[in-house]
Order: C-alpha cells, then structure tokens, then sequence
C-alpha cells in the first residue's frame, strides 16, 4: 500500500502540471493576442502618422515649386534691382 | 462458545488511499473528458465549420478598400516638377445620420461656404442615400471653415483625395493640360500619357475591431509600387518661361488677338519651348475660356505664307531645274496667272534664286514652281511632312491640309509656292524646317523624353539617334541656309531679327486668314510670323524658334510684328546655352572692353583703328592671343578681368570681394593661352 502513495501523488503532480500548463497556455496566448492588438494599433497609427507626414512634405514640396517657378524669380529679381544679362557679359571660366 | 467475530470487526476500514485515487481518477477522467469535449469542439469549429466561421469573421472584423494609387508626376528637363500630387480633402454626408430637421438648416450653412446652392445641398442631405458628395477638391480656407460643422454634424464628413497641381501655374499650362476630379487626363499631356501616368488600383485588406479601429496595418502594401509613372519633358522651364514672356510682348505690343512660340532642337525634334498667348492656368481650369485649353501650336492650323517659300526654292533645286544662281525676272511686282494677278510688296526686276527668298517675292516663286512643275513640287512637300501629321506625342494633332497635285489648277500651283492653299499646324512646319537646319534629314517633334516607373527604372527614352529619311539633299539645306541668312540682311524682309553677335537665318510670314463668311481671303486679318534659328558652336544642335501672331493690328508683317520677339528670344537662348559670338561681333557688349579708352589690349594698330571708329575685323576669339600683353586691371569689376582672359584658357584664381586691387600677372607682361591668372578683391578699392 506504501507503494501506491507516491505513484497516485506523481500522478496528482502530472495533472496539475497539465491543468496549469493549459491555464498558462491560455494566459500566454490571450496575452500574445493583446500584445499583437496593441502593437497593431501602434503600427496604424504611425502608419497614419507617416501619411500625414508625407502628405505634409508634398504640399511643402508643391509650395517651394511654386515660389521656384522661373516667373516668380524672375519678378523677384526684378524688385532687388537684378538684370537680366546680355549676350557677352556672361564668361564661362575656363 | 463459539467465538464469533464480530461482523463490523471484519469489514476492513475504507483504504483512504484508494478512495484517493478512485477521486483522483474520477478527477482525472473528468479533465480528460472536458478536454476531449474542448478538442471535439475545436475540431468541429475549427475544421468541419472552417469556411463558415472564417468567412463570418472576416465579415465582421475585416474591410477591403479600393484604393487608387498616386497619378505619376510630369517634370520639367531639369527635373523640376510641372505636375504634381497633393492630398486635398472632399467634403461628403451620410444624410441617414443626419435629421431631416437639420437637412435645411445645414445646407444653408453650407451653401456660402463651398459655394452650391443651399437647395441643391438641401435635396442631398434629404435623400435617402447612405453616402453623397457635397463638395470635392476643397480648398484649405474650405476646410478650415468647415471643420467646426464636422464636429457638429455626425452625418459630415471629410474625405481625403488626391489632387493635381501645377505648381508653375500657367507655365506651359495647354501643354500639360489636366485632369478631372478622378485623376484621369482630360487635355494636352495628361490626356496622351494618361494609360502611364495613372495610378494602379489595388484592394487592401485591413482588420478592425468592434470600434472600426485598424488593428493589424501590416498588410499595408507599398503603395508606391502602384503610382503611375513619371514622365520627362523636354520641356525647359527656363527657356518656356521667357518665350511665354517674350511672345505676350509681341502680341500686346502688337495688339494681335493671341500668340505661339515653339523652340525646337533641330537634330531630334525635342520641343524645348512651346508657349501659347493668352495663357491658360490649370490649377483653375474651370474659370477659364475652354477655347484657351487647346494648344494651338499642336491642334490649330494655320496657313503658313512666305515662310513656306524655302520649300518652293528646295523643290527648285532638289528637281535639278534651278541652280541658286540663277535670276527670275520679278516683272516690277506684278504677275499675271490666267485671270488672277499676283503681287509683290515691293517692285523687283530680276532677282537670283535666293534673292527671291530675301525680297520674299511671290512673283519669283510662282515663276520658279510654273517651271518645276507640280508633281515634283508636291513629292518635295511631302518629303517634308506636309499634308500629313508630324508624329508628335500630343493628342488632336491634325494632319496638314495639301490637296494631290493633280487636282492643282495653276494659279494653285503659284498660291502654294507662297504659302497659300496649304494648312498646317506650327508644330508640322517648325518640324520642317528642322529637317532644313539639320542638313536634310526628318524629325519627329516630341514632348517626352523618358518615362520612369515608380522603382526608378527608365522604361522608356527616346532614342538619341535614329535613322531619319531624307527630306532633302545636305547641298540643297546648306544653300537654303546661306539664302535664309540673307533675309536678315539689310533690305531684306526681317532685319529686325538680327541677334548681336550671331548669324541668323530665317524667313517672315505675313499670311492672310480665310474669311469664311464672304468665302475670300480677309484683307484686314492676318498671321504674322517668323521663324529661324541662330547659327550655335560647332557640335551644337540648332534650336529653330517660331514665333506667330494671330491678328495684329498695329502691323501685319511678319518682320514688325514677330521678328523681333524672335530676336529677344534668341538673344537669351545665346546666352543660356553659352553661345559664344560670331566672328567680326562688335558690337557686343563684351566687346566693350574693347572699346574701352582705357585700352585693356596692347597698344597697336588694331585698337588705334578701333578707338577711330573703325570695327574691328574680329571678336575675341579670332583674335591671336599670343600678341597681347597684360593690362592693368586694378579697380576694375571681376567681370570684365573674366572677359579679358576666359580666352587665353588659363586657370583662374579669386580671392576676396569687391574690385580688383592685386593681379598676376602683372601688367604689361605677355599674354599666352594656358597661362594662369590670380586677382586679389577688395571692397574699399
């Protein structure tokens, strides 16, 4: 009869593990799950971040092509008292 | 006595131990069964009703967007953008949130804001429609009096779309064209080049949760794999913003009705200026005149008058019937034809071939075309394009109008060596004259130069070189050139096309315009033109610059009214690209160094004859450098000293800021090319 205890203990033993590993394993996996649901909301915000950036960029590259456009340099330089030049007082160096 | 034992002392007591495992195993059992029952279950669902379940959450947790990807981007030679992309935001309403109370309310708050009448607004916000636009492409002064009654309103909305823009607004603006609120083209370039430019559509895939929030963006695609390609003009914005500037000039110093201008690189037909007066913005294309959309140089024809007599003279010569030396007699301006008379401008007697050309004779080219016959004249004509589309890559091209030559009468065959009784577009004849200035061979004109897709590869470039047909031989161009030059010569037609510094050739037009009401010639609207190109470097291609005016009113002459807008034009053309002057150039401003008393040459005959008044016989690069010596540049502008040695070729060193106060070599020392110079600046000098 002695011999019975510690075999019914170890498998008492091997049961808990089980049920604890399957607790566990649910707990691992929902908190997996949680981990990927915040990190996935991280990623679509900065997703939306970077769009919004770039959307930022293009108006500020369309703006600074506008204030480059050859006209507007051109009234510009006119008003700071700049000419245009003639032929021959262009020197290409050498 | 018999002992009996009791019974109860013969029952052994309940093993707990047993008892322990029975529990346990029940126990056990249970779990197993629960966990059977887990895995049944999950078996059930997860396998037998797979498809099901998948497609059920899909459904609630998961949204597939169409989405359009960027419309590719046109730029300008240098790179610089001409069309780009923005995000601009739309405004729309889910009228079912929206109380039919507030519909009206709503839409009169609306209506002064973007600008639709409050009814209109009013029927949308009533319907019974779960999405409708009220308003697409705001502006950002739109949207920022609007975001107040977004806030308000549940049911109204923004949506973010894309947006074309132009950011040099109406620089070349009929030849970019636009596009509609959907992106697609609808004029010019945005119209040919749509199928590449226009984005890809691609559905993405996003999961969301109970609160429409994106949960997994991982599946975002890279969207700018997608956008369209991008395309390269030949255009230079520079040289397009001057010809722009330069042709509204001419047509308001003219008082003309409108205007167009086209430079093109004679070697491979690359447009690198096409302007068009008035002009046309297509960031605001709906508060302009639909009539300005169209780019005239590419869809419009026109007669093309005196400046299609080269090619009467080229199918005189082509033919072997004339030789450039040859006289025609002019009759003193007066011609005869069957019933009709034909005139010229000016009395001549007889004139040589190219003297024709010169005094623009109409007597002398109908006489010349009378003895070349029509068949030949017509094979020359369509040698260079005429009666036929010259291949440019923009849309509503027409082809040219030239009847068969057998149905010519004479006096046809005579209006037609003068420019009469044939149509073409600018494009088509500054592509023929191309052929001229490119030694005989055809081009075809075109817009693009290579097409880039969204990785950077170069999926399409016109080619640098490509076997061109003949349109004519390279001796009959060369003589066509030499006769060209000459109309620019004093007593020609267009002396007021002459550049400083530079030969010039070319040829006016002064042509009348139908009149299709009395079915005659008009004698009060004409077509004033000219057209021609300055002779470059060696190793340079030549750029032919056209330029026409549409009823002008102060003259009608070609060599008045456009010549010298050719002539400004050309002046900037020489010096962006580095044209260095013709030989026997004095009058340059360079050349004022020259001139100048303090004598920056050497002294000796030469400057003594130029300080007399007398030009000099060359500009500075025929000059013999070695014979010079080094002038005293202290006080003088870094400028001028770059004038004086950029010839000699030597290495140059600045330092400093200001006028010149130290210089090496020193004065008076003998100037050989390769030498090297070093100037000292200073500001107090």
């Amino acid at each position: 009869m002695s011999g019975l205890r510690p075999q019914s203990s170890r498998l008492g033993l091997l049961n808990a593990l089980l049920l604890l590993l399957l607790v566990g394993s649910l707990f691992f996996c929902s908190w997996i799950n949680n981990k990927a649901m915040i990190r996935g909301y991280e990623l679509s915000r900065l997703r939306i971040e970077e769009k919004n950036l770039l959307e930022e960029q293009d108006k500020l590259q369309a703006e600074l092509a506008t204030l480059l456009r050859p006209q507007n340099l051109a009234r510009l330089a006119h008003e700071l008292g700049l000419k245009e030049p003639q032929p021959g007082q262009k020197v290409v160096l050498p | 006595m018999k002992f009996r034992k009791k019974r109860t002392s013969r029952r052994r007591p309940p093993d707990p131990e047993k008892r322990q495992r029975l529990r346990m195993n029940f126990l056990a059992g249970l779990v197993v069964t629960c966990l059977l029952a887990i895995v049944a279950r999950a078996y059930y669902l997860q396998i037998v009703k797979h498809d099901y379940y998948l497609a059920r959450q899909q459904r609630q947790s998961s949204s597939t967007l169409l989405v359009r990807c960027d419309r590719g981007e046109i730029l300008a030679a240098d790179g610089r953008g001409l069309a780009i992309n923005i995000k601009g935001r739309s405004l729309f309403a889910e009228p079912r949130r929206i109380p039919k109370k507030e519909a009206r309310r709503l839409a009169a708050r609306l209506a002064p804001v973007i600008k639709v009448r409050s009814r209109v607004l009013a029927r949308r916000l009533q319907s019974r429609r779960g999405f409708v636009w009220l308003k697409r492409g705001l502006t950002p002064g739109q949207v920022r009096a609007l975001e107040p009654l977004c806030d308000k309103y549940r049911g109204l909305s923004f949506l973010k779309e894309n947006r074309r823009v132009y950011p040099n607004r109406e620089l070349a603006g009929q030849v970019l064209g636009f596009v509609n609120i959907d992106s697609r083209g609808q004029e010019g370039l945005e119209l040919y080049y749509n199928k590449y430019l226009e984005g890809r559509q691609i559905y993405i895939s996003l999961e969301h949760d109970a609160r429409s929030r994106v949960v997994d963006a991982s599946s975002y695609p890279e969207m700018k794999h997608y956008r369209g390609k991008t395309l390269y003009l030949t255009i230079d914005r520079n040289l397009q913003a001057w010809t722009e500037r330069e042709l509204e000039k001419a047509v308001l110093e003219s008082r003309g009705k409108q205007g167009v201008a086209v430079i093109m690189d004679a070697e491979n037909g690359a447009i690198l200026a096409m302007a068009q007066y008035p002009r046309f913005n297509p960031n605001s294309k709906h508060k302009t005149n639909p009539a300005l959309w169209r780019n005239r140089a590419v869809t419009d024809l026109m007669e093309p008058g005196s400046t299609f007599k080269v090619f009467t003279l080229v199918a005189a010569l082509e033919s072997g019937v004339f030789k450039i030396s040859d006289r025609i007699d002019c009759e003193n301006g007066r011609y005869r034809v069957g019933r009709r008379t034909i005139h010229d401008t000016h009395g001549h007697g007889l004139l040589r071939l190219d003297e024709v050309l010169k005094y623009s004779s109409n007597i002398g080219v109908s006489k010349v075309v009378t003895r070349v016959g029509p068949e030949r004249f017509y094979k020359v004509l369509r040698a260079f394009g005429f009666g036929a589309k010259s291949g440019i890559d923009f849309p509503h091209e027409p082809a040219g109008h030239l009847r068969l030559w057998k149905r010519w009468r004479a006096i046809d065959l005579c209006n037609l060596a003068f420019g009469q009784g044939v149509s073409l577009t600018p494009v088509q004849l500054v592509t023929a004259y191309a052929a001229l200035a490119n030694g005989g061979y055809r081009v075809t004109p075109h817009l693009v130069s290579r097409i880039v897709n969204s990785d950077g590869w170069t999926v399409y470039e016109y080619p640098k070189r490509r076997t061109a047909p003949r349109a004519c031989s390279a001796e009959v161009a060369k003589a066509m050139d030499r006769a060209l030059g000459m109309v620019v010569e004093d007593g020609g037609t267009a002396p007021r096309a002459r550049v400083a510094g530079y030969r010039v050739a070319g040829k006016t037009g002064t042509s009348q315009k139908f009149d299709f009401v009395n079915k005659c010639y008009s004698h009060s609207n004409y077509w004033a033109s000219f057209i021609g190109y300055v002779d470059p470097p060696a190793g340079v291609s030549r750029k032919i610059v056209y330029v026409m005016v549409d009823e002008p009113r102060k003259s009608i002459y070609g060599g008045v009214v456009a010549a010298p807008a050719f002539r400004r034009i050309n002046q900037r053309l020489a010096c962006y690209y580095n044209y260095p002057p013709a030989a026997g150039a004095t009058h340059l401003a360079m050349n004022r160094l020259e001139e100048d008393k303090s004598g920056l040459s050497g002294p000796g005959p030469k400057a003594r004859k130029e300080k007399a008044g007398v030009p000099a016989e060359a500009g500075c690069g025929t000059e013999n450098p070695g014979t010079r010596v080094m002038p005293d540049l202290t006080g003088r502008s870094i400028r001028e000293a770059l004038a004086l040695v950029s010839r000699y070729r030597g290495r140059v060193k600045i330092s400093g800021q200001g006028r010149i106060a130290a210089q090496r070599p020193e004065p008076g020392a003998e100037l050989k090319p390769g030498l090297n110079f070093f100037f000292q600046l200073k500001r107090d000098i």
